[in-house]
């Protein structure tokens, strides 16, 4: 259980929160992804805790390829400034910590996909990783739609994930190399 | 349409169709076979020519990254119009139900493809109304370093678990196998600047 009360003091400033949650629920594509979230103290510890978390391999051929952990993250603030900004009751969240390398994937598949709507909040824990490496997580609703979100460490991306709309992890592919992809994913 | 002004006369005989009969029905992990040396190198030659002028846009999605034609089946390209000819003529038809046991229509698709540095296909298996055998004619050479190599997937359980037979591209082979809920299947990643050019497709029943 990580304890956090370390956002960024500017994300907790009222005009900011406004402007965010203005942005999520009034854009054409339901989503914010907020840079420098917390405060860079406490990035560092985050950072700290996941390199030691026990990660598993976890494959299903068909629909995905990566290592996988979960952490449990207790934050009144982050709880607030996420109730704030989606309208949701949000309380402490179990996230799930996937960590992308060269030849991981996640794929849609009509077995595997998550068939409830929700928001899915998304902690980018990655600072040195090149687009053109792949392992973007991106967002689409099968019709020509396509979200990818760019990977930024210490970013909070916020998704309302609406019927149809569904997430893929894109192949990480060689020029990535011995480099690791790793972010937190929870539901709400 | 004569099958052996493109195709190498050794796998035309009554004799090797019924060997290849065999092959194929009894490849692990599911029918396939792979026939090196298939098209005659001048068809090799002049099919990678027609297709340095066809346009290939660029593709991906979750499950794939790589250039594709459009439908060949539509081309105005004498050469291409010749090898489809030759694919859905009643001879190869027969060829093909004669090693494949499965009761084919005449109906194909043909794709030109080109896979680059980074390009992949995650694995799938290839299901969709009609289709019965999957295809692909490969029309450069690649080495293990390249990437870009076939790999069939052993199912258990209904699970696909590892690749159980791997094939890396040689110029002028074919390899096909029965589209089914076992043919789970993949394009390794390029990995180096050798491009990964083939025409491939599906025959429908």
């Amino acid at each position: 259980m990580v304890k956090i009360d370390e956002l960024n003091p500017i994300y907790l400033k009222d005009e900011t929160k406004q402007k965010v949650r203005k942005s999520f629920l009034h854009s054409d594509f339901p989503a914010v992804m907020l840079n420098e979230f917390f405060s860079k103290e406490f990035y560092a510890e985050l950072k700290k805790k996941i390199s030691s978390l026990n990660f598993k391999r976890d494959t299903i051929v068909l629909h995905h390829s990566y290592d996988r952990s979960s952490m449990a993250i207790s934050s009144a603030e982050l709880n607030m400034f996420l109730s704030f900004v989606t309208k949701k009751k949000v309380e402490d969240m179990n996230f799930t910590v996937i960590r992308l390398g060269w030849k991981d994937y996640q794929i849609l598949h009509d077995r595997y996909l998550e068939k409830n709507p929700g928001v899915d909040i998304i902690l980018d824990i990655t600072d040195a990783w090149d687009n053109e490496w792949g392992g973007m997580v991106t967002y689409t609703d099968g019709r020509g739609m396509v979200y990818p979100l760019a990977p930024a460490g210490n970013s909070l991306a916020i998704i309302e994930r609406k019927k149809n709309l569904h997430k893929y992890f894109q192949y990480a592919n060689h020029y990535a190399e011995e480099k690791k992809r790793v972010f937190l994913i929870a539901t709400i | 349409m004569t099958l052996n002004k493109w195709i190498n006369p050794e796998y035309l005989s009554e004799e090797k169709s019924k060997k290849l009969q065999s092959t194929f029905s009894s490849n692990q992990p599911f029918p396939h076979l792979e026939l090196p040396h298939f098209l005659k190198q001048e068809k090799i030659i002049s099919l990678l020519q027609t297709l340095g002028d066809q346009e290939f846009a660029p593709h991906h999605s979750d499950l794939f990254q790589f250039a594709q034609t459009k439908d060949l089946l539509y081309t105005d390209d004498p050469v291409l119009k010749e090898f489809i000819g030759l694919l859905s003529s009643p001879e190869m038809i027969d060829l093909m139900q004669k090693i494949t046991k499965i009761k084919l229509k005449g109906k194909i698709d043909l794709f030109g493809s080109i896979y680059q540095d980074t390009d992949y296909l995650l694995p799938h298996d290839d299901q969709l109304s009609g289709r019965k055998i999957a295809f692909m004619f490969y029309l450069n050479d690649l080495e293990e370093k390249d990437g870009g190599a076939l790999g069939l997937y052993e199912v258990k359980n209904k699970t696909p678990s590892k690749i159980a037979a791997r094939f890396i591209p040689k110029a002028g082979t074919l390899i096909f196998f029965a589209v089914s809920d076992l043919s789970i299947h993949t394009v390794e990643e390029i990995l180096t600047d050798t491009q990964r050019i083939t025409l491939s497709g599906w025959y429908y029943g």
